[in-house]
């Protein structure tokens, strides 16, 4: 199941948060529609905070959070519903099992209280058979594994009827082999309940596993949102492209408009790029060069060897002296300065460039070779330089 | 000086050869060697009197004394009044434990303060303090004079004097269990719509009823052998700590034995129900958890 599309703008979660917690504030303005939208940020961004709020478990000082078109708090209307009327499932990072209850209990007890003994019976038996643990009625909390934990957890949520569900890092309590197979479940699980899932999350690559809708959070603002492929190709700000796994974001000496799009001059090696106007950030083009970066995404760049610095290429193209290769693993990371010659050996800037190790063979490089990278489409950004960037200081302080 | 640092040197050396070939013999190190010496001491000091009680004890009369109406009236009293205090206490200092444990309210650092001032009083200052609160005079006391109620000297004032003094017990062990709740299962539970009474009887309780029932046992304990604060405020009638000190300082030492026996008794019985309560309560492994 995909998100659907917004014809009905009531459907999903709304939430317009603002709140203060000593020295941290957080403005957060996010939607997420049924299916599952990944909350992304830092740590010590907001994100567990936000969830909280829209669970009602910490109070908002403005804003407004709806759900289905209920509205669950409105500062203004001064509604503020408490967390048990909300009908919104949270599982928290540590699942937080109710370590005296077995598993059937644990589910059990978001049930509607209305119900009789053989039914509370049977709606345990089929969630269970949901999470796929069927049978594990008589298990004590204890006994089970991190991912079976995990899905106890979600079952008792969803045992309440709630209309949407909150995730707070569902895996950072498992080990890495055991998160890999529990995330594809966990993602049919929940697409199967149709609801409005946020899922909080540290991980890029577990972000974009399981999410169709991407929020990006960092210091308590919503920086960036929508669909996956959108969010993550169209970074307006440096802190964005960084944390949707942009390897770079170079300064730039001066940046040129000229028909359908501008033209870049990086600092320190001078070479010159064009870029189409849809690989420019609106946000960027509002300033001046200093606060504007080049953004790259090292593995989309075609990389080539070059026979002497001076050899003609096609195609957008930066050049560079390949300086030294990390073997890490299935991935090995190759290391190149811009520029060629002099620039190179010197302050030039140095782009990480990640490569299979079938792939390197191929290549047969070595270091001091010169190299070509070729810009493929998508490969570089026009972006926003970060407000309180050390670098943007330092060029404004040349000036 | 030469000669006194070999010599020094020398004993220090066979006494070092002598602390490794114990501490090998033993296999543990001298630091733990020193703790165990220590810990076996306290143990000792304990329990001595104890073993002393029962070799001293004429056991040839205990049965006289156990027949001894007043005695089997004083023991009644006083295992009623504590079993009284117990429910009381239950009653309302669990919840006070579990407000001390949550909420967060102003002087509540006073509030927990405070609670520890019955267990360091002298008990027979607590009496004193109470005398003026319930005697005949004090305003609580004397609403219930009033209406023919004697607050003191009677077994509602063994009960007044019990709960002050064992009350803490109870709310400081409940205090502990309850912070020990992971308080994400009570905000979860929220989040399924349980109501803040439903999840303190359901989620809150449950997890912290070990620690809470074996600081109600040291209540009901603290109440049986209370002493000092029931002789200024119910002397009569006798609990059977007054009453064996009325038959020690009457008859001396013989007369009051059988008497310690029966305490010692009733309150080994107590400890081994309490132990045992919390061995159920905490399993192997319980402290693992989900999380």
């Amino acid at each position: 199941m995909s998100a659907q599309p917004t014809d009905d703008a009531q459907a999903g979660l709304h939430a317009e948060i603002e709140l203060r917690r000593a020295a941290f504030s957080l403005r957060a303005h996010l939607s997420a529609p049924p299916g599952l939208t990944a909350l992304l940020g830092p740590s010590g961004a907001g994100k567990s905070l936000t969830l909280q709020a829209i669970a009602g478990l910490t109070s908002i000082e403005r804003g407004a959070v709806h759900l289905n078109g209920r509205t669950l708090t409105d500062t203004q209307a001064r509604v503020a519903l408490a967390p048990r009327l909300r009908r919104v499932g949270y599982v928290p990072q540590s699942y937080a099992l109710f370590p005296h209850l077995s598993v059937a209990a644990n589910i059990a007890y978001g049930l509607p209280q209305r119900l009789d003994r053989s039914q509370r019976e049977k709606r345990v038996a089929d969630l269970l058979r949901l999470v796929r643990l069927p049978g594990y009625e008589m298990r004590a909390p204890r006994d089970l594994s991190g991912g079976e934990a995990q899905r106890v957890a979600l079952a008792r949520a969803l045992a309440a009827q709630p209309e949407a569900l909150l995730l707070d890092e569902p895996f950072s309590a498992l080990d890495a082999p055991t998160r890999a197979a529990v995330r594809d479940d966990l993602r049919e699980i929940v697409l199967a309940t149709g609801l409005p899932t946020l899922l909080v999350t540290h991980d890029l690559g577990e972000a974009l596993a399981l999410a169709t809708r991407l929020a990006l959070l960092a210091a308590g603002r919503v920086i960036a949102q929508g669909m996956v492929a959108e969010v993550t190709a169209q970074p307006a700000t440096a802190l964005a492209a960084r944390l949707l796994g942009w390897g770079a974001a170079l300064p730039l000496a001066r940046v040129e408009r000229m028909a359908g799009g501008v033209c870049v001059t990086l600092a320190r090696c001078g070479q010159a790029l064009p870029l189409t106007s849809a690989e420019c950030a609106e946000q960027a083009l509002a300033s001046d060069a200093a606060h504007m970066r080049l953004a790259l995404r090292p593995e989309r760049l075609r990389v080539a060897r070059l026979l002497d610095a001076t050899s003609e290429c096609d195609g957008p193209t930066l050049r560079g002296v390949l300086r030294s290769v990390t073997e890490a693993g299935p991935l090995w990371s190759a290391q190149v300065a811009l520029g060629a010659g002099a620039v190179a050996d010197g302050a030039g800037a140095t782009l990480a460039l990640p490569f299979s190790a079938r792939e390197w063979q191929t290549l047969g490089l070595a270091p001091g070779d010169a190299v070509a990278l070729t810009l493929t489409p998508g490969a570089a950004r026009l972006v926003a330089a970060d407000a309180a960037d050390p670098a943007s200081a330092a060029e404004e302080a040349r000036r | 000086m030469t000669q006194m640092g070999a010599l020094d040197n020398a004993t220090g050396e066979a006494r070092g050869r002598r602390v490794a070939r114990l501490t090998r013999i033993l296999h543990v190190e001298p630091g733990a060697l020193t703790l165990w010496l220590l810990a076996a001491l306290a143990l000792i000091y304990l329990v001595a009197p104890l073993i002393e009680l029962l070799l001293a004890e004429p056991w040839a009369q205990v049965p006289a004394a156990l027949a001894d109406p007043q005695a089997l009236d004083a023991a009644r009293v006083s295992a009623l009044a504590a079993s009284i205090t117990t429910a009381l206490v239950a009653l309302a200092g669990i919840p006070l434990a579990y407000a001390l444990a949550r909420w967060r309210f102003p002087l509540r650092s006073l509030v927990t303060w405070l609670l520890f001032v019955p267990l360091v009083f002298p008990a027979v200052v607590s009496g004193i303090a109470q005398l003026l609160v319930y005697g005949p005079y004090g305003p609580v006391g004397a609403f219930f004079a009033a209406r023919g109620i004697e607050l003191t000297d009677s077994l509602a004032g063994v009960v007044l004097a019990q709960s002050f003094v064992a009350a803490p017990f109870a709310v400081v062990a409940a205090r502990s269990a309850f912070e020990a709740v992971n308080p994400l299962t009570e905000t979860v539970a929220q989040t399924l719509g349980a109501s803040r009474w439903r999840i303190f009887w359901t989620i809150s309780l449950p997890q912290a009823w070990g620690g809470a029932l074996a600081g109600l046992a040291l209540t009901w304990l603290r109440a049986f052998g209370e002493f000092g604060a029931t002789t200024v405020l119910a002397y009569h009638p006798y609990t059977l700590p007054v009453y064996v000190y009325v038959q020690l300082t009457g008859l001396g030492t013989p007369a009051a034995l059988p008497l310690a026996l029966v305490a010692l008794v009733a309150c080994a019985i107590v400890i081994t129900i309490a132990l045992l309560l919390n061995r159920r309560a905490y399993p192997a492994g319980t402290a693992g958890g989900a999380s």
